[in-house]
């Protein structure tokens, strides 16, 4: 089964993980894990008994369908609250249906200035084709060559000497700008602005997708457009006298015209012919206008055989491109967010707080089993959990989490007088179960090297599923840490999982210590700048 | 090198170090210069920045804030590697890395040891000694700077301070501990003195700046006895006489009394602001914590209390000297005012005991205030408490202001927390010997006779005073 997500939802996703990061603060990860786990195992198991390996695309999608119902979860007392993805929503189907509406108004009255007939002179076709056929096809074609023009090759715009010259002075501005700015900002602004860019760079995949809701808008609005001047048109010919002629200060002849007409009227000529869908050579002739002669040696059969031409030319050349590139634009849209992987480090987090079992952790803490018999009391009033959705206790739950294969690195100079048993059990403890090896990470540049390539070789023999990297937060990150960064995500794949995992300054023998919130904060901040959408920083120990 | 090229050259030092240890904040505290950027976010310096300093604008040393290292291990593989000149290594590096967006921060803080600056090489003895750390001094050592290192403890752990110094001892000339938000004037002249060791050529150049901090240090504190001594003269003679109108005493007094005090605390803000400018702090201001002596009235009773006079002191002192505390009464007044004066005065010498402190403590009773024929007159002041209340207000801000090391920037604690190295509880002057005590009556009374001569001698004495407090404010927290 295909995911498919939708704008509101993406939205909406956001939301509620940036919700979720504030609980994380303030009351912990482990608040989270049980929530997660709990909707796991009440709403969304359940209905896994099916599909024996559902997607991560699905279950974070379901995940989601649960907390759109209850997004303050069993805090907030019960308030509803308004989720950005339903604003979206009602937003934009007024926008869509006001483009509708605004398209159609003002095709009704730039068509009802024209086709004002007072009697005394038929209405001039080539005016009226001028203004609402050609202008509206002459738009499409401008842009339609626009668009060629951003797909044309970069290379090929380059060796255009005054393209490289602007190009050239936007970079220095914009360098001058940046320094200037650089210089100026105070470091936590710097960093500020810098983990945004990087968490909206590594969006970039979600980006395009919000760029169709715009595409829409036009369309509709052109479809009311071209709806308007039909409707018009074709009211004033049905309610009222209208009379077209055609008149030329070329010296056309009307064999000349009646040929064009026929060209124009192919792609309907052939249900439509010539007499009913398009003029005759003989009505042609018997409807030019020679204004010395007034109109009054024109039979009203010509003159009233102009329009089924011209909203056959509506509808063909103004509505036609306009409904086939709303519907072509609907089709790409759908197909690009099937395709959509939402790859983040929450989506990471979300996911393995759903699939990990909650461990019993001394007197306070929760296990498996106590939440699934819980479950069913715990969620009814806020979840409102109904008799099918109840949880069975058997071994039906699919486990998703296949064993991972993951590489922990450990700086040399902390490798021999850290516990690797500890270090590996509480990395499993915030990165989920899986088969970790320790590794230490050499300070010298070619022993780095070495140790990326082998990487890379585990990596494509797919014996690696997943890197996470110590780090003392107290220690600020280098440029050579956010290089080394890049050339493990370079040898590793686009979608590898990188966690940094920090930990705080040595406590007597003690290594794996918690951090300082601020240390933490600083980290998190600068690894966001690298927008890496598989880059992810924790902090091993939670502080007690 | 550039710092010895001349007997008359100002020595250049650059402040280097890993990011966020602490450089900005250890140049701030050196130059005095509470301008240098500072944060708890890495890489707050982007640039390298000089900052002279200025003793009577004669540029005596300059120092330059540079931003971290980023690049400490490749810069260090580089430098290896390189087999050119070696005076040429480090400009040949920056050159080398000059388009390298990453490499920047690298290149722009080993501009200033290219141009032959001595480098202060900074780093938090509080955390343990990284791997990095030792590239970065084999760095320096590479580079051939003078060199010395100063370990700036940002938090008080002192467990790692021995691996920092057995690490320095293999690669600096010289090592200090230099606490960038503690340090004062004294431990400033030691960094300067130890300065002198990394390079004998420096010597020479070095005594006297020294020599120079010295003296400009002397001279700001005899400006500040000035200073102060001007603002007692200014406080203690004060007086105001004012048209007396029958049935309205009680306001105008209330108006005398308003205006003096705010005539007393404009003035002490003042020399106060002065004296912040000697010690060259523009941001730090002296908002006194609400509980301390400091950001109490000048009259109100709490001032007296801390100043460990209670109420029954109070009332003692007025029982001994109803005119000392009371009206003064002027004698040459006509019949009916002599009359009235003489209820007053008795009225205050025997009943002192029955009224209560905070009576007493009331500014009409406290000043001279008199009432003559058709005038009202106030001042000067004829208690010497209150001599004694803006001694130990000046000898607190003093404290406070010498001892705010300039890199430090927690100045919202210096409000929680209170005077330094003081427990806001009793005055300075409280523990005075009977001699000092001596110093301020004969000053007191001095002014209060007007005898040129007189006022002359025991203005040099309180001056002299004055400036032994001073050294002992500064001696104190050595
Ligand atoms: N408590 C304390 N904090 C300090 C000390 N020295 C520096 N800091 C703090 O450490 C942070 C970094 O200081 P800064 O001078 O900007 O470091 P730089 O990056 O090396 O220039 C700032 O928040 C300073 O207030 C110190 O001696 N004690
Ligand atoms: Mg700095």
């Amino acid at each position: 089964m295909n995911t498919r997500w939708n704008l509101a939802d993406l939205l909406d996703l956001e939301y509620l993980f940036g919700r979720d990061e504030s609980i994380r603060l303030h009351e912990g990860e482990q608040v989270l894990a049980k929530r997660d786990r709990i909707i796991y195992l009440a709403k969304i198991a359940p209905k896994l008994k099916d599909t024996t390996n559902p997607s991560s695309q699905g279950l974070i999608h379901r995940w989601l369908k649960v907390r759109q119902h209850t997004p303050a979860g069993d805090r907030e007392n019960g308030q509803e609250i308004l989720l950005p993805g339903t604003v979206w929503r009602e937003v934009s189907a007024i926008f869509l249906g006001f483009a509708l509406l605004f398209g159609f108004a003002s095709g009704l009255g730039l068509a009802g200035a024209f086709l004002v007939y007072s009697g005394t002179a038929p209405l001039n076709v080539s005016a009226f084709l001028g203004i609402f056929v050609v202008l509206q096809l002459a738009i499409l074609l401008l842009q339609a060559l626009l668009l060629l023009l951003r797909r044309l090759k970069r290379t090929q715009l380059q060796s255009s000497a005054l393209y490289a010259l602007l190009l050239r002075l936007m970079a220095a501005g914009v360098d001058w700008v940046h320094t200037r700015a650089h210089r100026n900002l105070p470091a936590e602004q710097r960093l500020n602005f810098a983990a945004l860019f990087g968490r909206l760079r590594s969006r970039r995949a979600q980006a395009p997708l919000f760029i169709w809701p715009v595409f829409f808008l036009l369309q509709l609005l052109a479809v009311g457009f071209n709806l308007g001047v039909l409707g018009l048109t074709l009211a004033k010919v049905i309610f009222s006298d209208m009379a077209f002629g055609w008149q030329s200060s070329l010296q056309l002849s009307a064999a000349q015209i009646a040929e064009g007409v026929r060209l124009v009227a192919l792609p309907w000529g052939w249900i439509l012919p010539e007499g009913t869908g398009f003029p005759s050579l003989a009505q042609i002739e018997g409807t030019q206008i020679i204004l010395k002669d007034g109109i009054y040696h024109l039979a009203t059969q010509d003159l009233v055989s102009w329009w089924p031409f011209l909203c056959m030319a509506l509808l063909v050349y103004g509505l036609l491109p306009r409904v086939s590139l709303l519907v072509g634009g609907l089709v790409q849209y759908r197909r690009q967010l099937e395709r959509l992987e939402l790859r983040s480090p929450e989506t990471r987090r979300l996911l393995q707080r759903m699939t990990t079992p909650q461990m019993e952790t001394g007197g306070e803490g929760v296990d498996d089993a106590h939440l699934r018999r819980g479950v069913a009391t715990s969620l009814e009033d806020s979840m409102a959990v109904t008799e099918e959705d109840s949880v069975q206790t058997g071994p039906t739950v699919p486990s998703i989490a296949l064993p991972v294969q993951r590489l922990i690195l450990v700086p040399e100079e902390l490798f021999a007088s850290t516990d690797i048993t500890a270090l590996q059990q509480a990395v499993a403890r915030i990165a989920g179960v899986g088969e970790s090896k320790v590794q230490a990470l050499p300070f010298s540049a070619s022993e780095e090297q070495e140790l990326l390539t082998q990487i890379h070789a585990e990596y494509m023999a797919q014996r690696l599923d997943e890197i996470c990297i110590l780090q003392e937060a107290w220690m600020p990150p280098l440029e050579e840490t956010y290089n080394l960064l890049r050339e493990l995500r370079r040898v590793s794949g686009a979608a590898t999982p990188i966690t940094v995992v920090l930990i705080g300054k040595p406590q007597g023998r003690e290594r794996l210590t918690p951090t300082l919130p601020e240390h933490a904060a600083i980290w998190h901040k600068k690894m966001q700048a690298l927008a890496d959408p598989s880059l992810d920083t924790r902090t091993l120990m939670e502080v007690t | 090198m550039k710092n010895a090229a001349t007997p008359h050259s100002v020595p250049e030092f650059a402040i280097i170090g890993h990011p966020n240890e602490g450089k900005s904040s250890v140049l701030s505290t050196l130059a005095e210069d509470d301008s240098v950027r500072v944060s708890p976010f890495p890489g707050e310096t982007v640039v390298c920045q000089t900052f002279p300093v200025r003793i009577d604008d004669r540029e005596v040393i300059r120092f330059i804030d540079t931003p971290g290292f980023q690049n400490p291990r490749d810069t260090l593989e580089w430098l290896r590697a390189y087999n050119g000149p070696p005076e040429k290594m480090v400009s040949a590096f920056r050159a080398a890395h000059a388009h390298k967006p990453n490499f920047h921060d690298d290149c722009e803080l080993l501009g200033p040891v290219e141009a032959g600056a001595g480098v202060i090489f900074v780093v938090d003895g509080s955390r343990p000694v990284r791997q990095v750390d030792l590239a970065e001094m084999e760095i320096l050592r590479l580079t051939g700077a003078p060199r010395m290192a100063v370990i700036n403890s940002k938090e008080d752990d002192a467990a790692y301070l021995s691996q920092w110094q057995n690490e320095f001892r293999k690669n600096f000339n010289s090592v200090r501990l230099f606490n960038s938000s503690r340090a004062n004037y004294r431990q400033r002249i030691e960094l300067l003195e130890s300065l002198k060791s990394i390079d004998q050529r420096l010597e020479p150049v070095l005594r006297r700046v020294v020599q120079a901090f010295e003296e400009d240090w002397e001279q700001r504190n005899i400006r500040s006895a000035a200073i102060l001594i001007d603002l007692f003269k200014g406080v203690l003679t004060y007086h105001r006489t004012v048209p007396y109108k029958a049935g309205e005493e009680e306001k105008l007094r209330r108006q005398l009394q308003e205006r003096f005090q705010t005539h007393v605390a404009g003035q002490e803000q003042e020399a106060h602001a002065s004296i912040r400018r000697l010690f060259k702090h523009n941001i730090f201001n002296l908002e006194l914590p609400p509980h301390s002596i400091l950001a109490e009235d000048l009259f109100s009773e709490r001032t007296w209390e801390f100043l460990g006079l209670g109420k029954t002191q109070l009332i003692v002192a007025g029982a001994l000297g109803g005119a000392a505390l009371g009206v003064g009464i002027d004698a040459a007044t006509i019949g009916a005012s002599f009359g009235a004066a003489s209820v007053i005065g008795g009225l205050l010498g025997a009943g002192a005991t029955a009224l209560k402190a905070d009576d007493l403590l009331s500014g009409a009773r406290l000043l001279g205030m008199q009432l003559g024929g058709e005038q009202l007159r106030l001042g000067p002041v004829n208690n010497i408490q209150l001599l004694y209340i803006l001694l130990d207000r000046a000898l607190i801000f003093y404290a406070h202001v010498i001892n705010w090391a300039h890199g430090r920037r927690d100045y919202e604690s210096a409000a929680r927390h209170g005077a330094a190295g003081h427990d806001g509880k009793e005055g300075y002057t409280t523990n005075w010997s009977r001699e000092e005590r001596r110093v301020c009556e004969r000053f007191f009374t001095a002014i209060r006779h007007g005898k040129e001569l007189e006022i002359e001698d025991s203005t040099v004495a309180l001056h002299q005073l004055l400036l032994e407090q001073f050294e002992q404010i500064a001696g104190a927290r050595t």
